[in-house]
């Protein structure tokens, strides 16, 4: 399995987050508010892309309000594959972290 | 509720859908609007405005990238289904291929063939300006139309007339400048392509210098300007500015004048397509003082050529007007110097860029462009395009339609109808590159071979001019679109669900189609072939026999220098290259067959000059003439040594002479006396001879008048036998070195001369025999196609038939009943079509063969043999099958 890049680890937290209120405009805002990053709607959707071609989140058509004027969602939620990948991330960032105090850190810098 | 939802701006969202192509783009977009009308609400609609917009622009590049992805990932697919197709279909796609490669060659060819002829003279910087001062003219003599005009002309009329931005005279040293001597240092060549002009020529043509100046190089006598291959060719590589070049002018009736030149001036090389072809240009300077009357001698007429440059916006037809005041000057002096009264003599302003296809005057430079064959040759080159054509779109139609399951599928999995006709489009556009890509190839292999074959100097680059290339881009999607057009706009319509059911059997539809495209193959195939048999019939027919003269074996060698020895000792010259064993005979004249040359004698009756003279072509002969020819009599005798006097009182003429003398038959003309206007002697016609055709049968044979005059001798004719021919060219070069020491050795074969008189027949001939067998192996490969594909088709059917005991000939009498029948069709197409063009084409000749219905027999049949074994041999491969191998399966 290859291993995700920092975007995509994002993406998928973030969703796996939201549950079932994943699409979009929140996944958007999610990382806007809490990560102070400002991904645009492009590289939303190229990303979102890479990871279902590789099967690591599915899509389902949503509803749509009359502020989208007329135009559905897209709901992503997580596939088994994706949490799987999602599980090695953390892993990984949990070994390489690992005894690292963030004092210790600090002080170091 | 309306005013809280406030919509995006109009053009962004434009924006985002024009380049936002994936199929969820509506959840994007949607996002856009929530996000937007969010925004709107709490910080205001101008804040959500500015926000759609930046976001849009950062978002742009990503979905650009995103989409151009999709597009190429689509097209990548597109192209490995074609690919897959073409290879799965290997023999039908190298015959798609091939088809349309030797179609789309030869269109190749043919335009830029038509595109040279028709932009001869274009090129010139205001070409539309720049005008050649022709005379029309009608004396005792008859009504002609002249290219040249007086020398005085040019400089008077720039003189005379302000409307003239400038004017220049071209002239050749001699009527058929063929030979001017030129050498520099060890180099010694005749060149033909030899001018005299005013300096105005690089202001009336805008002739691009390489080096020297343009206003002043010509200014001087003595001065010479060359193109830049005649540099290299005289200089190597060095700068010839201020280097010498000798040039031997040998005029007929005046001293040889040997003088050396300066060379003031490179030039560009002459371009191919322009009337007026040089190599080297001479100033008019030197012309004045070879010939001290030049500027004041307005009655001579001949090969003096005269353009003019006028100012922009003159009006021409009321300019060509005013200069008729001057043509007095030439009436009067021609009455004055004859006696006789001219009765019309006017200027006429041909436009430079006309003069190729348009003037059919006397005494062009060059021979001028023919319509007539550019039209034969487009439509060869557009039927042959068209069997091409015919082959693509059936083998397309009857391949796509074992495709009908993909189509289905593709439907089924999304794609729109657009997306199919688009793919199609697309295969067949790739073919159709591919296979222009090989035209390309063969015409880089072929085109020295044509340009050989035609006598053009056409060249690749030629595909560079946008007219050219655009309408090869046309001729491409047309192409294209006509292959693509059944697969693309027919079997897209069908219903998925039909096609995945099986319900649409392939190859039903359009098989009237299929029908429609073998019959016309077969009718221009059929055509083709009637043509090429009646050309070379014809040419065979105008080759042989009916000539009236023996051609073979004939070396001619031109004298271009030391005439008047040649004049004096001809004689002696004769035996001492009969010495030679291979060597069986010799003869001088004035001209030999093959040669369009005008001179003629004038000729009054004995004692009765105050009438009006006539007037005959006449050929100045020795004593050895017509037997070295073989030239037979009519009547009377041929001259003869022990005759005497033969020299100063005989005279011959031909058949066609006694006719135009007004005698009533060959033995009425013997003994008559007339006196010729070119040496003042009165001499009696001692034989008559039959009628020759020494310019070919394509016109009437001319009136002739021979005598052995001297003064006109100019050729020498060996008579060899085939043994050995090297060797006896040697001898001939060791003698011509004794007798012409310093002259380069030229000589050519009689028979390769002549030839070229039929020179477009030649052509047409062969170049409707390769396109001929090119459209007839397209098309029988076509046919070869189809039948496999129709054997594979009804494979089973024969397979049954088969085991309810049908033979193998029953089986081929069968499959083959078919495509006879299509192809009888199409000889009744085209028989009646090509009796018709054919009977046209051969009007033009004054002796022509009859159309045999050999011919027609012959063509016809030969195409039903070819369509019968393209059949049988697919048709028997299918009847060999064994049907239990076939059948197993049900």
């Amino acid at each position: 399995m290859k291993e995700l890049t920092k975007f995509e680890e994002i993406l998928l937290v973030v969703i796996w987050r939201l549950q079932d209120d994943a699409y979009g405009v929140k996944i958007r805002q999610y990382i806007v508010k809490h990560l102070k990053k400002d991904y645009t709607y492009g590289n939303l959707y190229s990303a979102l892309d890479q990871l279902a071609r590789k099967g690591y989140v599915e899509k389902r058509l949503g509803e749509s309000t009359k502020q989208r004027r007329g135009r559905r969602k897209i709901y992503y939620t997580i596939s088994s594959e994706g949490s799987q990948a999602l599980e090695v991330a953390r892993e990984m960032n949990e070994t390489l972290w690992e005894g690292l105090t963030r004092l210790a850190f600090e002080r170091k810098g | 509720m309306k005013r809280n939802s406030p919509k995006p701006p109009r053009l962004a969202e434009w924006l985002l859908r024009l380049f936002c192509k994936r199929e969820d783009g509506f959840s994007m977009f949607g996002d856009f609007d929530e996000e937007f009308s969010e925004l709107s609400k709490t910080k205001g609609i101008w804040y959500a405005r500015r926000w759609y917009w930046r976001h849009l622009s950062r978002s742009l590049p990503i979905i650009v990238k995103d989409s151009i992805l999709w597009t190429v990932t689509m097209i990548m697919n597109y192209l490995k289904i074609a690919s897959r197709n073409i290879l799965k279909h290997k023999g039908f796609s190298i015959i798609n291929v091939f088809g349309l490669a030797a179609g789309l060659a030869c269109s190749t060819v043919i335009i830029l063939y038509v595109f040279n002829e028709l932009t001869y003279d274009r090129f010139h910087q205001d070409a539309h300006r720049i005008y050649r001062v022709a005379v029309h003219m009608k004396s005792i003599g008859g009504e002609f139309r002249y290219s040249s005009s007086p020398g005085p002309l040019a400089p008077v009329l720039k003189e005379s007339y302000p409307q003239i931005e400038e004017s220049v005279r071209v002239i050749p040293p001699y009527e058929n400048a063929s030979h001017v001597l030129v050498t520099c240092a060890e180099k010694r060549f005749f060149e033909s392509r030899i001018y005299f002009a005013d300096p105005g020529i690089s202001r009336v043509f805008r002739i691009p210098f390489v080096y020297g100046n343009p206003d002043t190089s010509l200014n001087r006598p003595n001065t010479i300007i060359l193109t830049e291959d005649m540099a290299r060719k005289y200089f190597a590589e060095q700068n010839p500015i201020g280097k010498l070049l000798r040039i031997e002018f040998d005029y007929d009736v005046r001293p040889v004048k040997i003088e050396d030149f300066e060379v003031t001036g490179v030039i560009k090389n002459s371009p191919p397509n322009t009337h007026l072809k040089y190599d080297m240009f001479v100033s008019m300077a030197t012309l004045a003082n070879h010939r001290p009357r030049l500027n004041e001698d307005w009655t001579h007429h001949s090969y003096k050529y005269t353009y003019i440059k006028l100012k922009p916006d003159i009006n021409v037809k009321n300019f060509e007007s005013q200069i008729q005041r001057q043509a007095k000057l030439y009436t009067d002096a021609y009455e004055k110097r004859t006696g006789r009264k001219m009765e019309l003599y006017r200027f006429f302003l041909q436009p430079v860029p006309g003069i190729h296809m348009y003037s059919h005057n006397l005494g062009e430079l060059e021979p001028s462009g023919n319509w007539y064959y550019i039209y034969i040759y487009s439509i060869v080159a557009l039927l042959i395009l068209l069997i091409g054509c015919m082959n693509f779109m059936n083998l397309s139609a009857v391949l796509s339609s074992t495709r009908t399951k993909e189509v289905g599928l593709r439907k089924v999995v999304g794609a729109k109808r657009g997306d199919l006709v688009w793919q199609f489009l697309g295969e067949s556009f790739l073919i159709t590159v591919i296979a222009f890509l090989f035209a390309l190839l063969f015409i880089t292999l072929l085109l020295p071979l044509f340009n050989q074959m035609a006598g053009t100097e056409l060249s690749l680059t030629g595909l560079k001019q946008p007219a050219v290339s655009v309408s090869l881009l046309g001729l491409l999607l047309l192409v294209t679109i006509g292959a693509a057009c059944y697969p693309a706009f027919f079997i897209t319509t069908f219903k998925p669900i039909a096609i995945l059911r099986g319900k649409l059997a392939p190859g039903v539809k359009g098989s009237l189609m299929q029908k429609i495209f073998v019959i016309g193959q077969f009718a221009i195939s059929i055509f083709l072939v009637i043509c090429t048999i009646t050309v070379f019939r014809q040419l065979d027919f105008m080759k042989g026999r009916a000539l009236g003269f023996n051609r073979h074996q004939k070396l001619i060698l031109p004298i271009k220098s030391n005439l008047n020895h040649f004049r004096r000792n001809y004689e002696a010259i004769k035996s001492d290259f009969k010495t030679h064993v291979n060597i069986t005979g010799a003869t001088v004249s004035s001209k030999v067959a093959g040669e369009k040359d005008n001179s003629g004698y004038y000729l009054w009756p004995k004692n009765m000059e105050n009438t009006k003279p006539i007037r005959l072509k006449v050929i100045t002969i020795d004593f050895d003439f017509l037997s070295e020819y073989g030239i037979q009599m009519a009547a009377g005798r041929p001259f003869l040594r022990d005759m005497g006097n033969d020299p100063h009182s005989a005279f011959l003429i031909n058949e066609a002479g006694v006719k135009h003398l007004g005698f009533k038959s060959a033995e009425d003309a013997l003994d008559k006396q007339f006196k010729a206007h070119y040496h003042r002697k009165t001499k009696r016609i001692v034989g008559v001879t039959k009628n020759f055709h020494f310019l070919g049968m394509q016109e009437v044979v001319e009136p002739l008048i021979m005598d052995i005059e001297n003064s006109l001798m100019k050729v020498l004719t060996l008579s060899i036998n085939t043994t050995n021919i090297r060797d006896t060219i040697t001898f001939v070069k060791t003698k011509w070195k004794d007798h012409f020491p310093g002259v380069p050795f030229e000589y050519s074969f009689l028979d390769e001369d002549f030839d070229r008189v039929y020179r477009y027949e030649e052509q047409m001939g062969r170049l409707l025999g390769i396109i001929t067998l090119l459209g007839i192996s397209v098309a029988s490969l076509g046919l070869l196609g189809l039948a496999a594909f129709i054997a594979r088709m009804r494979k089973k059917e024969i397979s049954i038939r088969k085991v309810l005991g049908a033979s193998t000939a029953n089986i081929l009498v069968m499959m083959s009943r078919q495509f006879v029948t299509l192809v009888l069709t199409s000889g009744l197409i085209a028989v009646p079509v090509a009796y018709f063009a054919m009977n046209k084409w051969l009007q033009d000749f004054a002796y022509r063969i009859n159309l045999g219905w050999f011919t027609f027999l012959i063509a016809a049949a030969s195409a039903l043999i070819i369509a019968v074994m393209a059949v049988t041999f697919q048709g028997a491969r299918s009847a060999a099958a064994n049907p239990a191998d076939i059948l197993r399966c049900e």
